[in-house]
């Protein structure tokens, strides 16, 4: 059974790192959402309407053959994810917390049509995974693009052991007095409570 | 001293960024070059105080003391990075970059210490992977007992530079290998890329412009030279080559804006702000300044003003150590 999941208003699925924006649709099996807590929220808050998408053509008595049917067309957003997310450190990624701020005309519709995926290494900079250990988090930043990054072969261990280095440190050590970095992190941090479910 | 570390890794140099006491900041560098010596050198190095390693049958000199005993042999320095990425031409690559990174981090206050790194985003003008060379600083920055994370270079300066805008703006990095652009809105990435100039590609026109060499036109331009006053034959084609630098990049925002974001609709207008070593030329500014003023009229995105970075070499690094700081809640 496939779930139809049509947005009523622009908005960002965390679990799925998704953004929807009015009218768009996203589509899943019964299973997929019936484990998914976020979008069941986002249901009952009205954010989403859940429909079951019909198999095959259904009649539909008493429309008359001459009314023209409307013909605003429906943005339609296919996503199928192979792989099981991580789902607490996905709802931890503040970038997904940030849906509030995006606004209409910002609307997530820009944004969910692929600006983050342009290119292949666009990081989720807020992201609290780390990246090496979590193929969710690498995966769901290429979601829009429908590609995969290219198989590439990272050796196992690049630090060597029986390298004998020099105790004395090689890099140069200078202090920065910087008060505008201290009002950044708190800017942020605000901004990550604010916009904490 | 407060956890989390930024990383910025440049073409050029290496920085940590680390908050220490207060509102200071502890900066660690180290310029992104190595020399490969046999072992027969080590006497002499010895008593030149220098620093090395000794990797199997050779001693690699790394960072700014490379430079000097590259010179003393009359030899040039290596780079392990090149355009922006690892060098494939370098075989001891990873090798001295994972000395190189584990030096300027240093030990991490505690296991699994969060660190983001820079990483340049896909070019846009050549055709370039960026995914081994992030895969190899994941790899390297986890040995080193960091939870690694890579971060857009550009989004860097964004997060240090644009707090008072709620992180709206766009980022430029003019880095040594390649300039990197953002455009962030409250936090969201919405567009990046790379194009694959920089430092290097001016050195490279200008030495080619004028008969010198690129080592040549690096070392006028970290003297020092007033690109709106060029005062010989090399620092104008310095200054030739650092407008078509700024024109490339400009252009390039405006063609992959209208490519990938000009559905984009932006409430207000946002500020541009500029980082990266290569903008540390005397009038830098001005000249950016210009060149935009210049096409302001069809750059596709509404600009508040442009402004320089607060302290434009360490803004990435700086940008970075915000992101790692706020994996840590009070």
């Amino acid at each position: 059974m496939t779930y139809r999941l049509t947005s009523t208003s622009a908005i960002r699925i965390n679990t799925l790192n998704l953004v929807l924006g009015v009218g768009q649709v996203y589509e899943c099996s019964k299973n997929s959402y019936d484990t998914n807590t976020e979008l069941q929220a986002l249901v009952k808050q009205g954010l989403l309407k859940l429909s079951i998408k019909s198999e095959g053509l259904v009649a539909r008595a008493g429309i008359p053959k001459s009314v023209p049917r409307s013909s605003q067309p429906t943005q339609e957003v296919h996503h199928h994810h192979h792989q099981e997310l991580d789902m607490e450190a996905l709802a931890s990624l503040l970038i997904n917390r940030l849906s509030g701020i995006l606004t209409n005309p910002i609307s997530s519709n820009p944004i969910s049509s692929n600006p983050i995926s342009s290119s292949p290494i666009s990081s989720n900079p807020i992201s609290s995974n780390p990246i090496s250990s979590n193929p969710a988090t690498q995966s769901t930043t290429k979601m829009d693009s429908g590609l995969d990054e290219p198989l590439v072969f990272i050796p196992s261990r690049i630090l060597s052991n029986t390298d004998k280095v020099s105790e004395t440190p090689l890099a140069s050590q200078s202090e920065s007095l910087d008060s505008e970095l201290a009002d950044a992190l708190s800017a942020l941090k605000a901004l990550k409570r604010a916009n904490k479910p | 001293m407060r956890k989390g570390i930024g990383l910025d890794i440049g073409t050029m140099n290496l920085v940590s960024a680390r908050k220490a006491e207060k509102n200071n900041i502890t900066l660690r560098q180290m310029r992104d070059l190595f020399i490969d010596l046999p072992t027969t050198a080590k006497k002499m190095l010895k008593l030149g105080s220098v620093s090395y390693i000794e990797s199997g049958d050779h001693l690699l000199v790394l960072g700014d003391e490379a430079m000097e005993v590259a010179n003393m042999f009359g030899r040039e320095g290596r780079r392990p990075l090149k355009a922006g990425l690892i060098s494939a031409e370098e075989v001891d690559s990873l090798t001295v970059l994972g000395h190189m990174i584990k030096d300027v981090l240093g030990e991490p206050t505690h296991e699994g210490e969060h660190c983001y790194f820079s990483i340049p985003a896909a070019p846009v003008d050549v055709n370039m992977d960026v995914v081994y060379h992030k895969g190899v600083f994941t790899r390297i920055v986890q040995e080193c007992g960091f939870t690694p994370h890579a971060a857009n270079e550009a989004m860097a300066i964004i997060f240090a530079e644009t707090a008072k805008e709620g992180f709206s703006g766009i980022g430029i990095s003019f880095g040594s290998g390649m300039t990197n652009i953002a455009l962030s809105i409250s936090t969201i990435e919405g567009l990046s890329f790379s194009v694959a100039r920089g430092g290097d590609w001016i050195d490279q026109g200008a030495a080619k412009s004028v008969g010198g060499t690129a080592s040549k036109m690096c070392a006028i331009k970290e003297k020092g030279i007033d690109l709106n006053n060029p005062k010989s034959r090399e620092e104008e084609a310095i200054s030739f080559y650092y407008k078509a630098l700024i024109e490339h990049a400009l252009d390039n925002i405006t063609q992959q804006f209208m490519m990938k974001g000009g559905h984009l609709v932006l409430n207000k207008p946002i500020p541009i702000v500029v980082g990266g070593g290569t903008s540390l030329a005397g009038g830098f500014m001005d000249f950016f300044k210009q060149v935009f003023e210049s096409k302001r009229k069809r750059f596709p995105i509404q600009i508040s003003e442009v402004r320089h970075a607060g302290d434009p070499f360490y803004a990435v690094s700086k940008g970075m150590l915000v992101l790692a700081q706020q994996e840590y809640d009070d």
